[in-house]
């Protein structure tokens, strides 16, 4: 076999080979394959994504699907490729709240996202337990997410209206 | 009478496969099997055989392998390949045309046979 | 072991060849014929000196030589050759590491149904009934019920799509009997592998119960199995 064939032959050998490796250790091409994976492998979904937002080795994936609300994560593997992270499963939204909304954090990622269920909540702020406030106002799709990296806990979240009146409380 | 062709030159394809299709052989034995058969008409530069027998295997007409005799040397031997064979007809063919067509002209009708 | 002057001509010739790694098979070939020649001119009758000298010229000329050869041995080929076999060799290697240690250990895997020793078991039912989440097939095959009330589920799963890993299926459903007692309390232990052996245990199964359920429902995935327990194979 010439030397032209035996590297066509090595390169088709060589895809073979990467695919095989790389659908066994985990790795997908995009990290909304990843998404997508994740939550069909945990049984829900498919949700429908509405933001999303890098942190340091990987993304948020903010997303809705039907009563549930989730935020799922996915991490940066081997410079391209991606893998599963964690969470997957979303919070059941409860409507009778102006805002419902979770909290949960992975090393030094904190995040807190949720849902404005009434719409004069026109933005939100969390206040951490060193009395820092982040605040929202450009909802997506109505969900939101505020995310920090610092050693700071949850503290509470406010629903203010557009006069900037609290409509909603909550410490849990 | 000498004819130095240079093993580059044309018609050394069908020599050389023709060899082959007889006995896998080595490079120095292709040599020395032209210079007999010929009557020493054929006497080349040794070493310009070895880039055409590169070149056969390059194109698929033969393949090597080693060898190695009592005396413990080391040889590659070159062995045709169905490829091989029948680029060796068309070349037989082609050169039957070609010394028909010769004769035909440098001996007038008389000879249209080689 | 050509003569020095031998030598002198293939490294003469070999200057020529750009791809590295052909050099050492062509050298070996060229000095072959040196030597069949030489000896050849030996055999003649001539002395060493000569019969060496005259060897070498009638190779022909180095350069052409070499530049004739190397147009055979084309560098950009040669090197894309020797890297894309290196990288299946790679790929090879690590290929089996991974792929093929799991592949392995799924072969040696313990029969979970064995770990129960016979004297305990009041009742060993053999179920035949599946049920599908998503891309994973779920089969329930045994339903065990010891003598210290523990009740074994056994059941196998596997994924029919071929791409990624995913998360390995955790929660089966909610165990109850007939007779209205949901049991929450109990473990799980699996075996993972391509198809994934495992075991739901629940705690102070009633004797009494008739049936047993499984159901599941969530996230707008729904299934309900349900396994008799009385008119089943029986095996004490």
């Amino acid at each position: 076999m010439s030397r032209p064939k035996k590297i066509i032959r090595n390169l088709i050998i060589l895809a073979i080979l990467l695919l095989l490796f790389l659908n066994r250790s985990g790795l997908y091409f995009s990290p909304l394959s990843a998404h997508e994976h994740s939550e069909r492998s945990i049984h829900y979904g498919p949700s429908n994504v509405v933001h999303v937002e890098n942190f340091d080795g990987g993304k948020y994936i903010l997303s809705k699907y039907d009563k549930w609300v989730s935020c799922n994560t996915v991490n940066r593997s081997l410079f391209f490729f991606w893998r599963l992270g964690d969470q997957p499963i979303g919070f059941e939204n409860d409507k009778t709240k102006p805002l419902d909304f979770t909290w949960s954090r992975t090393y030094q990622n904190h995040k807190a996202y949720g849902i404005i269920n009434d719409n004069r909540v026109k933005k939100i702020g969390i206040t951490l337990s060193d009395g820092e406030v982040l605040t929202q106002t450009n909802f997506y799709d109505g969900l939101f997410l505020v995310t920090w990296t610092n050693n700071q806990e949850f503290k509470n979240i406010k629903g203010y209206d557009s006069n900037g009146q609290v409509i909603f409380e909550s410490e849990h | 009478m000498k004819i130095d062709k240079g093993l580059l030159g044309g018609g050394t394809l069908l020599l050389v496969l023709s060899l082959l299709e007889e006995a896998d052989r080595y490079g120095y034995e292709i040599i020395k099997e032209l210079e007999t058969r010929s009557d020493k008409t054929f006497q080349y530069k040794e070493g310009t055989l070895y880039p055409v027998l590169h070149k056969l295997e390059n194109n698929g007409y033969v393949t090597s392998y080693m060898v190695k005799a009592e005396s413990g040397k080391k040889r590659k031997y070159y062995q045709i390949t169905a490829k091989g064979k029948k680029q060796l007809i068309e070349e037989k063919e082609k050169w039957q045309t070609f010394s028909v067509a010769v004769n035909k002209v440098i001996g007038g009708g008389a000879h249209a046979f080689a | 072991m050509p003569s020095p002057k031998g030598e002198e001509f293939l490294d003469d010739v070999l200057s020529f060849i750009k791809f590295p790694f052909d050099r050492a098979t062509i050298r070996l070939e060229l000095e072959s014929h040196l030597q069949d020649k030489f000896e050849d001119y030996i055999e003649q009758g001539y002395d060493e000196e000569t019969a060496g000298q005259l060897s070498i010229s009638n190779m022909g000329d180095a350069k052409v030589i070499g530049t004739e050869l190397n147009r055979e041995h084309n560098p950009y080929f040669g090197w894309l050759w020797v890297l894309t076999r290196y990288a299946v060799i790679l790929l090879i290697v690590v290929n089996v590491f991974f792929v093929g240690v799991s592949v392995v250990m799924s072969l040696f895997r313990s029969n979970l149904i064995n770990e129960i020793p016979k004297s305990n078991i009041v009742y060993n039912i053999k179920v035949d009934k599946k049920v599908r989440l998503d891309d994973t097939v779920i089969q329930f095959t045994n339903v065990i019920l010891e003598k210290d009330g523990q009740l074994d589920i056994f059941y196998d799963y596997y994924n029919t799509k071929l791409w990624g890993t995913g998360w390995s299926l955790g929660n089966i459903g909610t165990i109850s009997d007939d007779l209205g007692n949901v049991y929450h309390s109990g473990s799980g232990s699996g075996q993972g592998g391509m198809i994934s052996h495992n075991r739901r245990t629940v705690d102070h199964f009633s004797s009494e119960a008739n049936t047993l359920i499984i159901s599941y429902d969530d996230f707008n995935r729904k299934y309900r199995v349900e396994i008799q327990l009385k008119a089943g194979d029986r095996n004490e």
